[in-house]
């Protein structure tokens, strides 16, 4: 892994010189909250050590997104935007693209997801890293490396008007300048300390599910800020006449998302739904794509209106399932 | 099926049989012709729109072998069937597939079979009967027997059918309803008091039942009871779905998705899942 050193203002020019070719996302106070924001002028890069508020996840797999639109007597799948540059992207939110590779382009080896692959393919990620934990994280405990990760195509770390940029793939060459330097040391990732290793039926039942999710209102904030909850409706719109069908974000946390249309609800209660939660992202991701899809970003407890804490919720099974 | 397994292919509406009367139920077969020719098995299913209203989930209804065309069997329930129950032969409805296991028809060679079904049930069961009286498949397969279950005389479908399902070797066809009513000489009552009344070799047996989910679990316990095998006790469920692909997240019970490693199973396989279906 090769290491160069430039300045920010240099980085800025190259950086905007990309512009043409990427729809660029990077940290950004602009609209308030720290966000992954679409920006147009690097001066409106944020560099801080905050996490964002939600998830990078909107760059390949957007909250609404048309996937085909309906002539006379035909269907046109939608064709694909602009190469996304997702710029400062936090390891934890690097790890949750492995959760959506195995999702849409691997589980269960059966299908691959045309609109998030040509997206994904065509992606760069820039990351950056952290110098401390915020409160409610705990990426150490999923066994990340909050100063860097390698799963993206290049590393960026601001040093006063110095910018160090690690080049990872091939993909990174040449789009900076810079003067090489010694390459970074990277740490050892810390040990996985919270995980699930129960199977699904040892804690389907016997946990007290009722009492960790009793002050859950069903807002869905959880699943909307959470960079690896990918669950989605398809919908329907009209569009000057013409039909377009939509991919959009739903939610396992409401209570019409496994409603059917005769009335029956195999998941009644809001106790259920937070099962289902906790168990997807660390029981049956795991058993299918074997990656537990938690990050450890802190995101659904920051936000919860309801103090709920997936964080203590597994601390609290591993515990009652032999695993301190 | 197309690289891209969101994208429908146009069918169209050649003939709409009315199955039922009651004015509980209204359902209708749809007789389709797909733009290109869809091979299915028994047992799975497509997804199939109204542009502008909307997709739904639905059963193979007809016999995989004929090639030329596919039947849908659909009740009107809200928005999509609604909207799919206001068009004409010569309309056109959109659908992707086929999705889903099947029934392991491989499986089930050298067994008898016996049929549960209630209601609307007997549509994604029809398939596999026809597919077993075939005439090149009638003798990998033992006894038939079926019971067929409706609320009311006049909710039992593909009942223009049964005479010829019957008129196959060692098939006998008995039908019941709820509730007795005048001039009905047939079974009364729910399926599972009845299925005792009726000769079969337990040990040799495929249960299979489709149904509302106290049905299926109703006459499984019954079968289990006459000496069927809970791996040879076979159904097909029915949940919410959107994609059909294992990536929507809405059909999971446990780890597994409806949508990719069902809708069939056996109860066996149920009763080792989470109780959340
Ligand atoms: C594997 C499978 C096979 C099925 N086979 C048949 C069949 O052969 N005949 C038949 O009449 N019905 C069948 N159903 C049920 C059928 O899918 C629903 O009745 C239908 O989706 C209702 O849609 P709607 O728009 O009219 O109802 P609404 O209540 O308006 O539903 C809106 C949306 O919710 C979803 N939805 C609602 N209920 C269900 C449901 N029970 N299952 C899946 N998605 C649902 C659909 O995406 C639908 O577009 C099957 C369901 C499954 C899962
Ligand atoms: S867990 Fe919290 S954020 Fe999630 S739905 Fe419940 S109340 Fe909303
Ligand atoms: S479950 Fe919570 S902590 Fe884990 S990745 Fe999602 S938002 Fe972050
Ligand atoms: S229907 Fe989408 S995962 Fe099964």
């Amino acid at each position: 892994m090769k290491r160069i050193k430039t300045t920010k203002e240099a980085f800025n020019k190259d950086l905007a010189a990309l512009l043409d070719k990427f729809d660029v996302f990077a940290p950004s106070t602009k609209q308030g909250k720290l966000d992954y924001l679409n920006i147009t002028d690097p001066e409106d890069i944020t560099w801080t050590d905050d996490l964002p508020y939600k998830s990078p996840k909107e760059t390949v797999f957007p909250r609404v997104e048309e996937i085909m639109r309906f002539t006379k007597d035909d269907v046109v799948p939608t064709a694909n935007v602009k190469p996304v540059l997702l710029l400062g992207a936090k390891p934890c939110d690097i790890e949750s693209f492995d959760v959506f590779d195995g999702v849409f382009t691997s589980e269960k080896g059966l299908y691959i997801d045309p609109f998030y692959k040509e997206r994904r393919d065509k992606m760069l990620i820039i990351g950056s890293g952290c110098a401390a934990k915020k409160p409610g994280c705990f990426c150490d405990e999923r066994g990340y490396d909050m100063t860097f990760s390698d799963k993206c195509d290049a590393f960026v770390a601001l040093d006063g008007d110095d910018m160090y940029i690690d080049l990872i793939t091939d993909r990174a060459e040449g789009l900076f300048s810079g003067s090489d330097c010694p390459p970074r040391e990277v740490n050892k990732a810390p040990e996985t300390t919270l995980k699930i290793d129960a199977h699904e039926n040892d804690i389907f039942t016997t946990m007290p599910w009722e009492d960790w999710a009793m002050s859950c209102i069903g807002c869905g904030t959880c699943t909307y800020v959470c960079p690896t909850c990918h669950c989605f409706d398809i919908r329907d719109a009209d569009d000057k006449g013409e039909v377009t069908r939509c991919r959009l974000w739903d939610s396992c946390m409401y209570s019409n998302f496994t409603l059917h249309a005769g009335g029956t609800n195999p998941r009644t209660t809001q106790a259920a739904r937070y099962r289902q939660r906790v168990m997807h992202k660390y029981v049956y991701l795991r058993d299918n794509i074997g990656i537990t899809a938690c990050t450890g970003c802190g995101r659904c407890i920051r936000l919860c209106p309801g103090g709920i804490n997936i964080h203590d919720t597994v601390k609290d099974i591993m515990g009652r399932t032999g695993k301190k | 099926m197309s690289m891209n397994p969101y994208l429908p292919i146009p069918a169209r509406i050649e003939e709409i049989i009315q199955e039922t009367t009651s004015d509980s139920q209204d359902v209708k077969t749809y007789r389709l012709k797909p733009k290109t020719v869809i091979d299915f098995m028994p047992g799975q299913f497509v997804e199939c729109s109204v542009p502008g209203v909307g997709e739904s989930t639905f059963g193979f209804a007809s016999n995989p072998l004929v090639k030329d065309g596919i039947e849908l069997t659909i009740k009107r329930t809200g928005r999509v069937t609604q909207a799919i129950h206001m068009l004409s032969a010569g309309d056109t409805l959109w659908i992707r597939g086929p999705f889903g296991n099947g029934f392991p028809v491989d499986f089930f060679e050298g067994h008898d079979l016996f049929f549960v079904v209630g209601g609307l049930g007997l549509a994604p069961l029809r398939p596999l009967i026809e597919y077993v009286l075939d005439k090149n498949n009638r003798d990998k397969y033992g006894k038939i027997n079926m019971m067929i279950a409706a609320r009311t005389p006049k909710d039992f479908i593909f009942t223009y059918d049964y005479d010829r399902w019957a008129s196959c070797r060692d098939v006998h066809i008995y039908q019941t309803i709820d509730a007795a009513v005048p001039g009905w000489d047939k079974f009364v009552g729910f399926p599972n008091n009845l299925i005792k009344d009726i000769e079969f070799d337990g040990q040799n047996t495929i249960g299979l039942i489709c149904g509302p989910p106290i049905m299926i679990k109703l006459n499984a316990a019954a079968f289990k009871s006459l000496g069927i095998a809970t791996d040879r006790i076979y159904t097909t469920l029915e949940m919410r779905m959107t994609c059909g692909l294992g990536k929507c997240g809405k059909c999971n019970i446990g780890h597994r998705y409806v949508c990719l490693d069902g809708p069939v199973f056996s109860m066996k396989e149920l009763d080792e899942m989470p109780g959340e279906y």
